[in-house]
Formats: structure tokens, sequence, C-alpha cells
């Protein structure tokens, strides 16, 4: 495996490391190199008691497995290893206060198993002792109502969707902690607090998390760990009020998360709230804190517009427009704060026009519109295709259907509460409800905009147009008139776009990339019979493609070849001048009558050299001839030209013989002669269209 | 959180061919089989991934569990954590675990390897279950009877064709996927994206044609090995493997040459 590192946090040695590297990778959270700052804003100023030194381990080992998950790339897409290099092998070395305690069965093995499926890395550990501990500050008691629940905030629409449901539906003393990635996010969550501080009975107790890190760790997108990290700091506030539970608050879709395209492989799809990794995350903290603990998701058996509803239906549904759920958080200005594009917009503005919640999710907070805006080529197109066509797919799948098409859904059924059977039911009817909630968005919204359709008056990009065909929108089924069916040839070769297309003998069409050879094979095959020189071929062909030629060269210059004769006038000279042929000549003769001397007396040292020396002229002279004996010149135009067209038609063959093995078979000599000159003569006078149709 | 991205194919030389097919129109079959020549190195690997044989051994020990007396224990020997008395999703759920477990912490984990993993889930339920005519409720009985049932020469091939297919068709998009959609919208390859989703289907048709070769020797290789050895070991599968993804490598060259 060639993705490893050793990660060496804190004050410890670099001794030992399993994986040969100059240079591991140094984290620390404070002393002279620090280039990681965690601040859990006012955990330690406002809460009663000090953090258990086992929870201050947790959430600094959290905070360093999360600053290397950044840190060290997953190597590209690995397209040719199969993602080998995605999974990535990693040491740490972790200065903690009980190193006991975490190297210990089975906590180890509990961090290492829920890490592993987590984030699809190879973990390895090794606690050591902190020796200088970090300065503490003196905790102050501080007037806070013991809290009822803890639960993570990102300030997404499911957790407002969870803390509504507590703080407002539920009138519960709720402490939301949130991780927040970037500053840009402040003014929002302030507002959103604000809103559900006036419509809760109770004020929740917010704690945002805030972590810094040196430029140079900020390599990697994925940051699949971060669900750990925030776990960790839930887990710890939970600790300090004795509670045994925290919750995540994420809709079912998303936390199974199962893949929307054939590409999406593994834990490519987030597992952030995977039922697997939420188990994990209880058994590390009921093992750190010697008692049961539960991590709960209770949207799980929700989809993101079931959410939506919840919130409206509290009567907070002005909050859904301060709730953030892009991931292009550098793309945000003050009123376009969701870029449309990311998978996370596309699911949030189905869900919001699915819930019928339009109204309070303002259109133009969106960089791109869900539905007839723009979209650019690459991924936020190929984004949408995927999420339209999985839900597309999705809502017309029986239970057997489905389970045939996602394998990863039975990933889940081992860590859900409740009979397998029950559990994938569940899955089943969650995400066809899901599906068919996007499907009548798109239902709806085709009809709303049938005539704009029609018209062609939305870009050809948009989802609305990716999902209708213009010309059949255009025509009503009645006044259709059938195409008129036009019968192929059976033998073509054709440029089409910029890629060749040949049919031989009526069988499948096949395409090839463009190589100058399909052109010279072209004029071959369309003179059955005709007998072509290279140079000639080669000027038929450089008329052919000039326009392109004169095309891509840039304004003011000419084409080199542009009106001069493809043979040229000019050469190197004789490959042997005269001077130099008879001197070898002569030479010969010596040799002759030395070799008759030598062996008359028996000198076979001498008749040896001799013999050498004769070898070497007699293949000089024999390089230097051409046809007939006569001298060749050197750079011969003609010569070039042969082998160009040769090695051009070659190419091609090499291609059609990968492709299509019968016209790889037709196309030998002496059916096809790319000697001397060049010829196609096929024995049952077979014909060869330039076109594909028989009416052209 | 749930973040996705999609990728692009690599700009080298041979995917680029296999993008230019795409956009020129050309058939599946074509297009399977420029994809399988530019992944060829990867797909060498195949009878050492881990996850990929671990996946193919275990699908071997259901049949031969169903056929002990206890089925509930003849999985639990094969390392499938079930109860005494497993219905269909249970065995399917502890299959995808067993698995995971035996490449604990990602030790010799590949995206073949987890193809494989997600393709044998699809293969049981999907034969199973449409023996056992539904997924959910069926009793350990009907359960043990249609997996017994796989163990004759027939029924067995039946079986590995299906995940063979599946895998040869989550392979090929695993890589296809990464161009077609950009081929989408009015002037494209793909005028819609039904005309998208009917590319995809026909790669899953050609995938199962390809697929048909494991079908003519699996079930004699499955009797014989399980006869002469008394039960099929990982190395066995391990070799079984790597005949198979051979054989499906060279069907999907040269059906591409003679369909045509």
């Amino acid at each position: 495996m060639a993705n490893e590192r050793s990660i060496l946090c804190g004050d410890v040695t670099g001794n030992a490391l399993p994986f040969d590297e100059k240079k591991p990778l140094a984290l620390r959270l404070w002393g002279t190199a620090e280039n990681v700052s965690l601040r859990i804003s006012d955990i330690r100023s406002q809460l009663l008691k000090d953090i258990p030194s086992s929870f201050h381990d947790l959430v600094e080992i959290a905070t360093y497995v999360y600053c290397a998950d950044q840190a060290i790339t997953r190597g590209g897409d690995g397209v040719d290893n199969f993602g080998e290099n995605w999974r990535r092998r990693m040491f740490f070395r972790i200065a903690v206060r009980n190193p006991d305690l975490w190297n210990s069965s089975p906590l180890k093995d509990q961090l290492i198993e829920t890490l592993s499926f987590l984030s699809e890395d190879e973990y390895h550990f090794d606690f050591v002792k902190l020796e200088k501990q970090p300065p503490t500050q003196k905790h102050l008691e501080f007037d806070v109502d013991p809290p009822e629940e803890v639960m993570l905030f990102s300030g997404g629409l499911d957790s407002l969707g969870g803390a509504v449901e507590e703080a407002v539906a539920k009138s519960r003393k709720i402490v939301m902690v949130t991780h927040k990635p970037t500053h840009k996010l402040n003014r929002r969550h302030r507002k959103l607090l604000e809103l559900l501080s006036s419509a809760a009975t109770h004020q929740p107790l917010h704690i945002p998390v805030i972590i810094n890190k040196d430029k140079s760790l900020g390599r990697e997108y994925t940051q699949r760990s971060r669900s750990f990290l925030y776990a960790a700091l839930g887990a710890t506030v939970a600790q300090m009020f004795n509670l045994r539970r925290i919750r995540f608050y994420e809709n079912g879709v998303i936390s199974f998360n199962l893949p929307i395209s054939a590409q999406v492989v593994g834990a490519r799809a987030t597992r952030t709230t995977h039922p697997q990794v939420i188990n994990g995350f209880a058994n590390i903290f009921s093992t750190l804190s010697g008692k049961p603990f539960t991590v709960e998701n209770p949207f799980l058996w929700k989809t993101k517009t079931e959410v939506i509803d919840g919130i409206v239906k509290a009567g907070c549904a002005d909050t859904i427009k301060f709730a953030t759920s892009c991931t292009h958080t550098w793309e945000m200005t003050k009123l376009r704060t969701h870029c449309g594009t990311c998978s996370q917009c596309i699911d949030r503005r189905f869900a919001v026009l699915a819930a019928n919640a339009k109204e309070h999710d303002p259109e133009e907070a969106y960089g791109v519109d869900l539905l007839v805006g723009e979209r650019d080529e690459g991924e936020p197109k190929a984004m949408m295709a995927a999420y339209v066509e999985t839900a597309n797919e999705v809502a017309d799948m029986t239970a057997l259907d489905f389970f045939g098409q996602y394998g990863e859904a039975a990933r889940v059924l081992k860590h859900l509460n409740g009979s397998p059977d029950t559990t994938a039911l569940q899955i089943y009817e969650l995400h066809r409800r899901h599906a068919k909630y996007i499907t009548k968005v798109v239902d709806d919204a085709i009809a709303q905009n049938r005539s704009a359709i029609r018209k062609r008056q939305l870009p050809p990009s948009c989802l609305l147009r990716l999902v209708c065909d213009s010309s059949v929108v255009q025509a009503g089924p009645e006044d259709t008139d059938p195409e008129p069916v036009c019968e192929l040839v059976d033998n073509y070769i054709c440029i089409r776009g910029q890629c060749w297309a040949i049919r031989y003998e009526g069988n499948e069409e096949k395409i090839y990339t463009p190589d100058i050879g399909f052109y010279h094979l072209q004029i071959l095959l369309e003179n059955p019979g005709a007998t072509f020189s290279a140079s000639e071929l080669d000027v038929i062909v450089r008329r052919m493609t000039k326009d392109e030629l004169c095309a891509s060269i840039s304004a003011g210059e000419t084409p080199a070849d542009e009106g001069v004769s493809v043979l040229g006038q000019s050469d190197a000279g004789h490959v042997l001048d005269e001077h130099a042929v008879r001197s070898y000549r002569i030479r010969l003769n010596e040799i002759e009558n030395e070799l008759e001397e030598a062996r008359a007396n028996n000198d076979l040292g001498k008749s040896d050299a001799l013999e050498t020396e004769k070898g070497w002229i007699e293949s000089e002279l024999a390089n230097a001839q051409g046809l007939g004996g006569a001298i060749r010149k050197l750079g011969d135009d003609r010569n070039k030209v042969r082998n160009r067209v040769g090695n051009a038609i070659r190419r091609a063959l090499k291609k059609i013989k990968q492709y299509d093995r019968p016209l790889s078979e037709h196309l030998q000599k002496p059916i096809l002669n790319l000697g001397h000159t060049l010829s196609y003569v096929p024995r049952d006078g077979l014909t060869w269209s330039s076109t594909t149709n028989q009416n052209n | 959180m749930g973040h996705v991205r999609l990728g692009n194919l690599p700009r080298t030389r041979k995917w680029q061919q296999v993008v230019a097919l795409i956009e020129g129109g050309a058939g599946t079959a074509q297009i399977a089989n420029a994809t399988i020549t530019a992944a060829e190195q990867g797909f060498k690997l195949a009878a050492e991934d881990k996850g990929l044989v671990e996946t193919i051994w275990l699908l071997t020990q259901l049949p031969l569990a169903a056929r002990a007396d206890d089925f509930g224990q003849g999985l639990q020997s094969a390392g499938l954590d079930v109860s005494d008395s497993p219905g269909l999703m249970e065995v399917v759920g502890a299959f995808s675990d067993a698995i995971d477990k035996k490449l604990t912490n990602n030790g010799g984990r590949t995206d073949l390897g987890e193809m494989a993993q997600m393709a044998a889930s699809e293969t049981m339920t999907q034969i199973i279950g449409s023996r056992t005519q539904s997924l959910f409720g069926t009793t350990s009985d009907d359960v043990k009877d249609a997996f017994s049932k796989l163990a004759t020469n027939k029924q067995f091939s039946i079986f590995a064709r299906d995940f063979f297919s599946r895998l040869t068709n989550k392979c090929l998009d695993y890589f296809v996927s990464k161009a077609v959609s950009h081929h989408v919208g009015e002037g494209r390859r793909f005028r819609t994206l039904a005309q998208q989703g009917e590319f995809t289907k026909a790669l899953g048709t050609h995938s199962r044609e390809a697929s048909k070769i494991i079908e003519e020797f699996s079930g004699g290789w499955f009797s014989k090995t399980n006869w002469e050895k008394k039960g099929i070991s990982r190395q066995d599968a391990a070799g079984f493997t790597h005949v198979a993804m051979k054989k499906i490598v060279t069907e999907l060259k040269e059906g591409a040459q003679t369909d045509g």
C-alpha cells in the first residue's frame, strides 16, 4: 500500500515508526510548535465542573484524527488501481493522560473499528504518556440550567429540524454543540439561535467549537472523520452534565447514503451518521465512561422532506432560510448562500419544494435554480443527473429490485434494533417515499413549464430539458408523422464528429477515435481495384483535411506544406558519393587478391580480418543501393511519404483489429495491399459508402 | 454531512479513448472492450484481492451450509453471525458483516472487493428472494431450502453467473459512469437522462451476456471441488476467482469483436 503516513501528536518521539518515511506529520495542540488549536467556546469557563481526563483525551484524539484526515491526501481517484490510494494507512502516536486506558482492549479496538468504517482508512494507534500537561484554566462555576438533551447542531436543515422538535415542539432544555469549520456561517447561526430562542420555552445553550490549523494542513477535502470529532465534543459535554446520551439529527436517506452512481464505492458516500458508526461511537463512549452511553439519530426513518414538514408544522418556517446546507461555503455571499449544484444543495432544494415550503427558502439564494437553471458541464450536471436518475429508478422498484440493486443497504441490517426483515422493509419504504417526493417535484415542474420546454426557452443544460426531449414535447402524438426510416448501407466508412464510424457487412457499427490513417483507408475502400501511390494518397488526404489544418493553425501562419509538392524538391544528396563507391569497389578487389594470398599461405588470422572487412564494405554498399542497384538518396521524400502513409494505415488497422475482427480479417493481403503501391481489391465486388444511409 | 462528489476519467490516452467512444456513439460492447483494456492492470490483481476472494468463498459456503442438518450452525461455522433460524435478510446482513470483519481495519480492502461484496448481497437477495416469493417474513426453512438447491451443478452455475454479471456491470459502470453523464443534453450523445439510463441498462445486459462463460464452468468446478476435497477452501476460491476474472476479461474483449 502506497498511501502511508505516521502522525506524531503532541510532545512525542519519532522513534521506531512503522513506515519508511522521511517526514512524519507533526501535530501540536500547544507549545512552541503549535499548529492546531482547539477552541471549545467557553466549555472551560461556562460549565459546572472539570472535563474528566479520559474525555479530555477523547476530544484531543478526535481533533488530531480530524486534522490528519485533512492533512493527508487520498492520492487521487485511483481509477487504474481500484482506489488503492483512497484508503490511507495511518499510524498515530498520541500523548494522552490515560495511555493505559487507551491502549487497552476493548477501547482501542472499538476506536479502530469505528474510525476504519467511518473513513475507510487503516488506523494504528500508539498512546504514550503525556509528560507536560498544557496549562489549564481554572474552571468557573456558571449558572446554567442542567439540560435534558445534548444534540449536535451543524446549522443544516436536519439538525435545525432536531432543535425545533426538541426545544420548540417538546419544550425540552437542550444543549447544541456546533463545530464551526468556517466563520462565514456565524451570522446565520446567530440568526437561527435567535429565532429558536424566541420560539422555544427554554432558551437552548449553544456551544460552538472552532478548530484552527495551519494552512498547510488543509489538503484533503473529504473530511470523513468530522463526525467523530463532533460526537466526541457532544459526548464530553453530555458527560459534564451527567447525561448518558447525545443525539445526531440526520434524515435516513443521508444516514444510509446509498450510492447515487456506480463510481461512488464504499465510503465515497459519507458514513458520518451511518448506524454502524453511531453504534461505534456509543461503544467508545460507554467504555470511556464506564456506563452505558447512547448515541441516537431520531430522524433515521424520516426523509428530508418530512423533516422540513416538521419545521413548518412547529411554526418555525422562518428559520429555514437561515439554515445552511451548501458545502461550497467559499462561494457563499450574503444574498447567494447556496451554490445550487453540490449534492446537498440539490437534496435540500428538492426537499423544500416537495414539502411545499418554497416561500420560506428564497429562490434567489441559490446560484443555480434547481429546475430551470443552467448547469455547467462536469460535476454540476453529472450530480444532478445521478440524483434524479437514482430517484427515477427507485420510485418504481419493488423491494426485490431495490435490495437487488443496492447491496450497500445490507450493511445496515445488523446494526439497528429490530428484526432484519422489519429494518429492511423500513429502509425500502423510506427510500421509495424519498424517490416519490423527488419525481413528483420533477413531474409538477414539467407540467408547469411544458410550454417553455416545447419552445426551447429553457437552457439546454437545465434539469427540465435533461429529463424532457423537446422534440417529443414539441409535437403531440397525434400530429407526429412517423419519421422516414432510412435504411443503413451494409458497408460504410465515414467521419462522425471527431470520430470515425465503420460498418462492415451489415454488422454493428464501430466507432474509432481520430487517426489520419482512416482517411487513407476511406479512399482505398471507396475505390476498389484502383491503385494509388503513397504520394497520391497523401495529396488527396491533405486536400481533404486542409480545412482542419487551416483551422488548427493560428492566423498569419501558412501551412508548412501548402502549395508545395508533397514529394518536395530537395534532398541531402546520395547516401554514398561516387568517389566513396569507387573506393569501396577498389578496396573489395584488393581484398579478394589479399584473401587469395592469405589462404595460400594458410594465414588464418589475416584471412579472418579480411573477411570481416569485406563483409562490412558489402553491407555498406547494399544499404546504399535502392531498386535496380542505383545509389539511394539521403532523406528521399518519397520514402518518407511512403512510410508516413503506410504507418498511418497500419495504426488504423490496429484499432480496427481491437474492435472488429471480421473487418480486420477482411483487410489483409492480398485484398488490402500496402506495398510499393496501395490498393484495395475485394474478391466479391464489395463496395463501400462514405455515408450511412442508402438515400444519401 | 452526506456530501458526495463525482469524478472524471483521467486525462491519459487510454481513458480518453473511452471518453471519445462514448461521445462518438459507440455501442456498449465496444465501450466495454475499451474500458476493460484500459483497466486491465487492475483486473490482473483480482485473484489477490482479499475482499473478492473472501466474498466468493463465502458464496460457496452458503449452499453447503444449507445442506447441513442445522442451517444456522452451518452459517455460523462459515463466520456468519446469525441466529439458529435465520431469515433471508438476516443472512444477507450477516454475510456483509462477515466480510467487513474479515477485512478488519480495511486491511486489503479495494474498490473491486467492495463491489464484489455488494454484488454478492444483491445476488443473494435476487436469487433467493425470487424463489421464496418475498424478502420479508420468510421462514428459515424456506430460506434453507432455497439455498440448498444452489448446491447442484446447474443451480450453482446460475448463482455464480448472476454474481459475476453484477460484479462485471459494477466494474464497467464504475469507470463508465465517470464519463457518461457528461454527454447528456441536446446535441450530445444522450439527448435526455432517459437515454442515458437506457445506455446504462444496455451495459448491464452486455455484462450479463459476457458472464455466460461463468455459467459454463462454475457449476462443474463447484461440484468437483466439493466432492474431491470434501469442501471448498479459500485457496480453492482464489483459484476459481483468478480463472473466472480472466475469462470475463477475455470475453469482454472478444465479445466486442465477434458480436458486431
